[in-house]
């Protein structure tokens, strides 16, 4: 079975052609990113960027896997959540190509195809997954047919409160250099744990903006912004592991998994593995290239929701913004 | 079983002498020690405390934390939830009762309750003991929100439940606040504890729930709660309610 995937949920435009056989996974994985010239992705310069360059990514992965549209099984497209004009895009492309060419168009979670592929990679069976990126933060585990969310950011994300907080006090963009967050980086030199900044754990949740705000506030004092580096990354990343911690005691479950852009971190991933030896548990980290937003992770989810019988109309195929993951439905699991 | 704890090996060692009526009596201080569960913060040790079931809650150092910050979040955490243990009680609420603590190591040595844990049982008891259980919940929230005390981490986990007994423990994340959105975040944590782990009985568990906590609190305070409730339901990542709301603008 060979299945094609289109990624377009916010900086990536992606298309991955995979099939189910364990020999050649991997067909086709071409991306194209938008990279702002300055600030955050703006939804629409994204957009124009992915419809530029759309036409050119697909003919690319065809050429790349050797395979022609008619070999396809699928064709299977990223509809949410995510930027509403990029994600049209996507979807656009997508059916026009099922259309066109009379193949099966499946909707895939981007979520869910984040977890799936780490899954596949990593070989882990039933872990609780630690989905870290700029936009989400978030504790999952399976439970009862669907990917539920033990705890979540009730506010900005970790890599969003990174960001942000680099970009107010110059240290980036770029946020992340050779591999490593310059957060991260500024914090090596750090030495003081600065006392007053809050660390808000409620339940399973977690909540950053009081941080943020707490750093920028005594950055502005004249602190040393090595120590607030420190302070804030220590206290971030505990929290998130503090909730991990929490999931995996509440589902018993004996796995982590690490996804998402900001799970590249290679301090972030020292605390867990420490972490998962103290509990007992095995851990998997998605390698950095799949961690990202792609192509192949929609084609591989794609495959998985066809081979269960997961088709939409083309004309019923649109996009969903706000589609949460444990809104998706997993019968292949 | 090694036990790592200093202060655990001291008690192990020293003595008590009782003094009834119908004699004296020399027993060791700590006993029986059993590693029953590791909790997400804690190791849970059963044992015996000056002969009385005991539950030993040991915060262990977190190596994967920088030392202060440890330091402080086991300190201020044990004796928070000594606290509110005593708290509780003085409202009513059935919670294990404080024994020994000590802050330095972060121990907190309290009674041990026989019963099983909801999460064990939710899914499988009947409905009517089910939404007896949750409705008493419902009823010591209500009283620990009313003396502003928020449990901070109210998931099915943390009750247990004896023949028609309910308990609630682990108040290891409960703050002093009236503020009515930590008292929402409290009924979020337990809804969501729910919804997550026993979806099947979702509907029935929020609604014995809410009876429980109208029955204290009273109709308008309880549609003010649910509505700040609601509010930060939406604030989760891609809430489809909340697209309407801003395209809508209502």
């Amino acid at each position: 079975m060979i299945v094609l995937g289109i990624e377009s949920t916010a900086h990536t435009f992606g298309v991955g052609i995979v099939t189910d056989s364990e020999s050649s996974f991997i067909l086709a994985d071409e991306r194209a990113q938008y990279i702002p010239k300055q600030g955050g992705i703006h939804p629409r310069e994204a957009s124009r960027y992915m419809a530029e360059k759309a036409p050119t990514i697909v003919a690319k992965a065809f050429e790349k896997a050797g395979v022609r549209p008619s070999n396809l099984d699928a064709i299977a497209v990223a509809l949410g959540p995510g930027l509403g004009p990029c994600l049209r895009v996507g979807a656009t492309t997508a059916r026009a190509l099922a259309s066109y060419f009379k193949k099966p168009l499946v909707p895939v979670n981007h979520a869910v195809a984040h977890v799936e592929i780490g899954l596949k990679l990593t070989g882990l069976k039933d872990p609780v997954v630690v989905y870290l990126s700029g936009g989400n933060t978030a504790v999952i585990a399976f439970v009862e047919k669907r990917y539920r969310v033990f705890g979540e950011t009730l506010d900005i994300a970790l890599g969003n409160l990174l960001d942000t907080f680099a970009r107010e006090t110059s240290l980036g963009p770029p946020y992340v250099v050779n591999g490593m967050h310059v957060v991260d980086r500024c914090a090596e030199q750090g030495k003081k744990f600065l006392k007053d900044f809050p660390y808000v754990i409620k339940g399973q949740d977690v909540a950053f903006s009081g941080l943020l705000t707490a750093a920028l506030r005594a950055y502005k004092r004249g602190v040393d912004i090595h120590d607030i580096c420190l302070s804030l990354r220590e206290i971030a990343y505990n929290s998130v592991l503090e909730i991990a911690a929490r999931c995996l005691m509440h589902t018993k479950k004996k796995e982590i998994m690490l996804v998402g852009g900001v799970a590249a971190s290679p301090i972030l991933r020292e605390k867990f593995q420490a972490m998962a030896k103290k509990y007992n548990a095995e851990i998997g980290v998605v390698p950095p290239q799949y961690a990202v937003d792609n192509g192949v992770m929609i084609a591989w989810t794609g495959l998985l929701a066809y081979r269960s019988g997961i088709v939409i109309d083309p004309i019923k195929a649109i996009i969903r913004q706000r589609w949460r993951i444990d809104e998706a439905d997993i019968p292949w699991r | 079983m090694e036990i790592e704890s200093p202060t655990l090996k001291k008690l192990l060692e020293e003595e008590a002498i009782i003094v009834t009526a119908d004699g004296v009596k020399r027993l060791h201080i700590l006993s029986d020690v059993q590693l029953i569960t590791m909790g997400a913060e804690a190791y849970i040790y059963k044992a015996k405390f000056m002969d009385i079931d005991a539950i030993i809650k040991w915060r262990f150092p977190k190596n994967y934390m920088p030392k202060d910050l440890d330091e402080i979040i086991r300190r201020n955490r044990t004796e928070l939830e000594a606290k509110m243990l005593w708290k509780a009680h003085s409202l009513g609420i059935k919670a294990p009762i404080p024994l020994y603590i000590d802050l330095d190591e972060g121990i907190l040595i309290m009674t041990f309750i026989q019963g099983h844990n909801f999460r064990d049982i939710a899914n499988i008891i009947d409905v009517d003991k089910l939404c007896n259980i949750v409705k008493t919940v419902g009823i010591y929230t209500a009283k620990l929100h009313l003396s502003g005390v928020v449990h901070g981490d109210l998931t099915t986990s943390n009750i247990i439940v004896d023949n028609d007994s309910v308990y609630l423990i682990d108040f290891g994340l409960a703050t002093i606040s009236k503020r009515l959105e930590d008292i929402a975040i409290d009924v979020h944590i337990f809804f969501r504890s729910i919804e997550s782990a026993h979806p099947t009985i979702e509907e029935i568990a929020k609604r014995c729930f809410i009876d429980g906590y109208k029955q204290v609190v009273g109709e308008d305070r309880l549609r003010v709660v649910l509505k700040a409730v609601e509010n930060i339901r939406l604030r989760g990542r891609y809430i489809a309610a909340r697209k309407l709301r801003t395209e809508w603008g209502f």
